[in-house]
């Protein structure tokens, strides 16, 4: 009975990630959004578009359903801001030329808020097998789309690496702290990376020649393992970004223009 | 142009790719370990980048691979990682400098030549960094001047990135890993 139950569980579990994976949005939607906000967050300079834009992108990213995530990259991005315009104020007193003016830091702020909120959801949500297979779907030229999934494939690989190598100085009575880094920064980067540079040489030339024995070459047709077709939330999900963008764009203009310069 | 997209071996690409992941994942790793923004892991990681720069560039000794390296490497921070769109020019203008100092340099000895390259991307992308840092930060000058000398910290970690990066090529080439 026992049994049944934790059977039943499973299935529970498993059929809610499917539906939870159905509902997903799709890889491209998510970076058209990325690309998109990165483009109109340079271009608005005043706090009332910037606002707009901040307001879309958190409710966007809160949709991802990582409330912990969202609010350590908060937190560390509040972190980074306190700093930035501690030194801004001590810049201030060094050279009165460039006064400190909160006002005229809160747009610089903004843009780096609305970037962090679009970037979070692709970053949680994402599988690297998704990306793999949305980067193929961009048609992109053969000598751009194998140097990018490897990329991507390697990454995760990377990081584990690097972590048993961390592990195996542990081992050896080195200590890996900020400290020791400071103290003895050549010797930890020769230990860390020596190792990284090795392992890299020899995937890159074991990869290579499977590449090349299975006949990956520029004329060869790929198909992706798990094509996800575009759906109506994705449509959606553009959209609405867009109108974001559009009314950010609006209430730059009609009330934005004057702030902006009166911040100058 | 044709020519360039369709005429590389599925060897080189892998070496290209997996040699932009270790640099992104390296830089990741010492950022985070030395805390942001301090000097030694600004240097620390601006060296790893350019060493790792240098090595490829001798394991793929063909014209155009600081190009794709760069052209990969921002496509990926762009599309993946977040990184803005408009750092997408500035650095595909970095490689195209750095593929014609290689073009120039072609007299000079080998090994200086791919150094020349390397340092000439590390010099105008560095700069031209700094001109969308502008962009990004154009309400308030003060924060430009507090990013400078970041900058310039980090372009001496590049700059001891292209000795080091010498001297890994000599001993990957003594253990004959580098046949070139």
């Amino acid at each position: 009975m026992q049994a049944l139950s934790v059977s039943d569980k499973q299935a529970g579990v498993a059929a809610a990630s499917a539906a939870a994976r159905k509902n997903a949005l799709d890889v491209r939607a998510r970076m058209a959004v990325s690309v998109l906000a990165s483009l109109v967050t340079i271009g608005i300079a005043s706090p009332e578009g910037q606002l707009v834009l901040f307001a879309g992108s958190l409710a966007y990213a809160l949709s991802a359903r990582r409330g912990r995530a969202i609010a350590l990259a908060y937190a560390v991005m509040a972190l980074m801001a306190g700093l930035a315009s501690l030194c801004t104020w001590a810049i201030s007193l060094l050279s009165p030329a460039m006064p400190f003016q909160p006002r005229g830091l809160a747009v610089p702020f903004l843009r780096g808020a609305v970037m962090m909120n679009v970037v979070l959801p692709l970053a949680l949500t994402c599988r690297i097998q998704e990306m793999l297979s949305a980067l193929k779907n961009l048609k992109l030229p053969f000598c751009i789309y194998i140097p990018a999934a490897v990329m991507i494939r390697f990454i995760p690989t990377f990081m584990n690496d690097i972590r048993q190598v961390a592990e195996t100085l542990k081992i050896r009575g080195y200590r890996l702290c900020f400290g020791e880094m400071l103290r003895h920064p050549l010797m930890l980067l020769r230990l860390m990376f020596t190792p990284l540079l090795f392992r890299s040489l020899r995937t890159s030339e074991e990869l290579g020649m499977a590449a090349e024995l299975k006949g990956l070459e520029a004329k060869s047709r790929f198909v992706p393992m798990c094509g996800r077709p575009w759906t109506r939330n994705d449509t959606l999900l553009v959209l609405g970004a867009l109108a974001v963008a559009l009314l950010a764009a609006y209430c730059h203009l009609k009330w934005g223009t004057l702030s902006a310069r009166a911040m100058r | 142009m044709k020519h360039f997209f369709s005429d590389w071996r599925a060897q080189d690409l892998v070496v290209i790719g997996v040699f932009a992941a270790a640099s992104k994942v390296a830089t990741l790793l010492v950022a985070l370990a030395g805390g942001g923004m301090n000097p030694v892991s600004l240097m620390g990681k601006n060296l790893i980048f350019t060493m790792l720069l240098v090595v490829m560039l001798f394991r793929v000794d063909r014209p155009g691979t600081l190009l794709l390296f760069t052209i990969i490497n921002s496509i990926v921070s762009m599309l993946l990682l977040g990184a803005s769109v408009t750092l997408l020019p500035p650095m595909l203008a970095a490689g195209l400098a750095g593929e014609l100092a290689m073009l120039c340099g072609r007299g000079t000895k080998r090994v200086w030549n791919k150094v020349l390259g390397a340092a000439v991307f590390d010099i105008v992308s560095k700069g031209l960094s700094l001109g969308v840092t502008w962009l990004f930060t154009r309400e308030n000058p003060a924060m430009l001047v507090m990013v400078v000398p970041f900058v310039g910290i980090g372009y001496l970690g590049s700059l001891g990135g292209l000795f080091t990066g010498v001297k890994a090529v000599r001993e990957l080439r003594h253990a004959g890993i580098i046949r070139q």
